[in-house]
């Protein structure tokens, strides 16, 4: 087996709250290899965008990582110096983001926005740089690229920003992308042609990547793991078709019911309740007030995140009991 | 979005900018005419002096036209300056265009230097305070716009030349010496004045500096910066800066009308021949066409600066070219 890309190791990420150190997000673990796509996937507000960007260490002022490693390719991104970190960042490890619409710079043109990153961090003239633009232009499937990398931001649709950004991501060949929901803003064709560039790439240049949704639909497209976020915890953590086969904890159960099915089998439930505040985190499993199977053990206490049936982690008391199949056993053709 | 489309643009803007000015011209010169006319007293007289018989009073109002009607005079005056005749000024007894363009050097000197010193100090500060935002380096700017804004900048001028030009001699305390004197000499006499000018425009600078910057550098795009690895300097003076400037340049053009109206106060204080204190003279004595003349020189000094403040936020906005 592969040594992993990055290996996350129990991060957690701290925010402040009215005056008080909060924890958004607690003792995260996964692992990214070379070339493999992961979903971090969960509602909103489950910690898994807070998460992405303390592994790049971008939560500014108002939140700390107050625990936790973030290992590339060995070295603990965590204890690196600002100067470092930022030759890191765009370089070694790039990121894209949900807003394609806001997330480039108004007042320069795109060729100079993906020129720049490549100036930075190769050490190109600008010749050179503008040279790569097209070329990352064009990969991304842009147009008549060499004309376009003239216009500004305003001049492209969302999905070609997206496709900018992406451009942007990869001009320095990075070997890891960081991808924070980067079709919620698009629409549904784009989406699709957004996830197979991002799944080729993955493939083609050994890339790892970390897709950050809360669409199981882009889970099962384009990824080879999973790991479900709840209430700034993992809860379970698998390969991708074993996770849709046979959940193995409620609430990826609950999520997987919530996703409609083609052929019209078994009813959309959706999850009754919202998930908690981090004020208002219990000590014990996060997920028993929502959940149809809590029973008193449930909130004895603290729930560890245990290995899981079939490879993985899953963090729940009664999962070796439960059976969260979506269609019961017997019903099945 | 070829040079072509940029240059054509800029071209009909400043086509319509001229033709525009035309008639401001007409409204601000009758304006000010009007208003004379409402001070007290016989501008005739006046300029006979306090001595003259009532023929030398009235051989002075036929010699410059003061005894045919309103209506007339200004007509006159309006047909003249079409010409480029600003006319002759009562009281210095020289063409008007010519006392303006032989003061026009020292008090575009001085403005220059009070806008370099408001920039210099303004961007600075409003970059610093909205990097440090809620911090105390916020605040110190903060207060320091505040007192800036707070100072009359004659105050600040009378200051400056006896604490600097006359106890401690650093430099020279009141004067003006021509650049061809030499830069320094022409220079270090501009120093304190342009100084004293300068300093509500950086207080005002800093203060639209800080609000616009704070709030561009929570924007998405600035993030993007910083997650593909810039530093932060590229980040808050790049990509930040280029942003945030639009509301600056806004307070840029229209300092540059109050410096103008800024040098009447301070060239008096600091004993420098320049427009401010022909323009201070003139009203003084009701020297009719000389108001006119600075009047005029005025207007055009301010349409040219807003004219510049437009060019420069199609640079700043590419957005706006393209519509």
């Amino acid at each position: 087996m592969t040594t992993p890309l990055l290996s996350v190791r129990d991060l957690t990420v701290e925010f402040a709250v009215r005056g008080s150190w909060q924890p958004v997000v607690t003792d995260v673990s996964f692992d990214v290899m070379p070339g493999q796509v992961v979903a971090l996937v969960g509602e909103s507000g489950s910690g898994k965008s807070v998460s992405c960007f303390a592994l790049l260490r971008l939560h500014g002022d108002s939140g700390r990582t107050s625990r936790g490693e973030v290992l590339f390719d060995g070295r603990d991104l965590l204890s690196l110096s600002e100067r470092e970190m930022a030759d890191v960042r765009g370089n070694e490890i790039s990121m894209i983001f949900q807003e394609p619409m806001t997330s480039l710079n108004p007042a320069f043109t795109v060729g100079s926005q993906i020129a720049e990153v490549v100036r930075r961090h190769r050490g190109a003239s600008r010749a050179e740089a503008r040279k790569r633009a097209i070329e990352v232009l064009d990969l991304v499937g842009i147009p008549r690229a060499a004309s376009r990398i003239g216009d500004y931001p305003h001049q492209f649709s969302g999905g070609m920003r997206q496709r900018v950004m992406i451009a942007m991501a990869l001009a320095t060949d990075p070997r890891m992308l960081i991808a924070d929901e980067p079709t919620t803003a698009l629409d549904v064709t784009i989406q699709a042609q957004i996830l197979d560039l991002v799944k080729d790439l993955a493939r083609d240049f050994g890339m790892g990547v970390l897709l950050v949704t809360h669409d199981l639909g882009v889970v099962a497209d384009a990824c080879d793991e999973v790991v479900v976020m709840y209430a700034g915890q993992v809860v379970e953590r698998a390969e991708c078709f074993d996770i849709f086969a046979r959940p193995r904890h409620p609430y990826t159960a609950g999520l997987m019911r919530s996703l409609p099915r083609v052929d019209g089998m078994g009813e959309i439930e959706i999850i009754p309740g919202t998930p908690p505040m981090p004020d208002q985190f219990p000590e014990h499993c996060r997920f028993a007030a929502r959940c149809p199977h809590a029973v008193a053990a449930c909130e004895a206490g603290p729930v560890a995140l245990e290995p899981r049936v079939n490879g993985g982690a899953v963090r729940c008391v009664r999962t070796l009991e439960l059976d969260l199949r979506r269609t019961p056993e017997g019903s099945l053709a | 979005m070829s040079a072509g489309v940029v240059g054509r643009r800029t071209l009909s803007m400043l086509g319509r900018r001229l033709v525009a000015l035309v008639p401001l011209l007409g409204i601000v010169t009758l304006a000010t005419f009007s208003l004379i006319f409402l001070i007290p007293g016989d501008p005739a007289h006046r300029i006979a002096g306090e001595g003259a018989t009532a023929e030398q009073v009235a051989a002075v109002r036929s010699d410059l036209g003061l005894d045919q009607p309103l209506h007339q005079q200004f007509l006159t005056f309006l047909g003249n300056l079409l010409q480029g005749d600003l006319g002759t000024s009562y009281t210095f007894r020289t063409p008007v265009w010519d006392m303006i363009s032989a003061r026009m050097p020292i008090t575009i000197s001085l403005t220059v230097v009070a806008m370099v010193f408001a920039l210099l100090i303004g961007i600075p500060a409003g970059v610093l305070a909205a990097r440090r935002a809620g911090k105390w380096q916020d605040r110190v700017v903060t207060v320091g716009s505040t007192l800036g804004l707070a100072t009359p900048n004659f105050v600040l001028g009378l200051l400056l030349t006896l604490v600097i030009g006359i106890k401690f001699q650093w430099l020279p305390a009141t004067g003006y010496v021509e650049m061809a004197e030499g830069f320094w000499p022409w220079l270090s006499h501009l120093l304190l004045p342009g100084f004293a000018l300068g300093v509500i425009a950086a207080a005002e600078i800093a203060r639209q500096l800080r609000a616009s910057l704070a709030d561009v550098l929570r924007q998405d795009y600035v993030r993007t910066a910083v997650a593909k690895g810039m530093l932060p300097g590229t980040v808050v003076w790049k990509h930040g800066l280029k942003n945030a400037l639009m509301p600056v340049i806004t307070v840029v053009g229209i300092q540059t009308g109050y410096l103008l109206g800024g040098t009447a106060v301070v060239e008096t204080i600091f004993g420098i021949q320049g427009l401010g204190d022909f323009a201070v003279r003139a009203v003084l004595a009701g020297d009719l066409p000389a108001i006119q003349g600075m009047v005029v020189f005025a207007v055009i000094i301010t349409v040219t600066a807003s004219l510049v403040v437009d060019l420069t936020y199609g640079y700043l906005n590419p957005r706006g070219e393209s519509q």
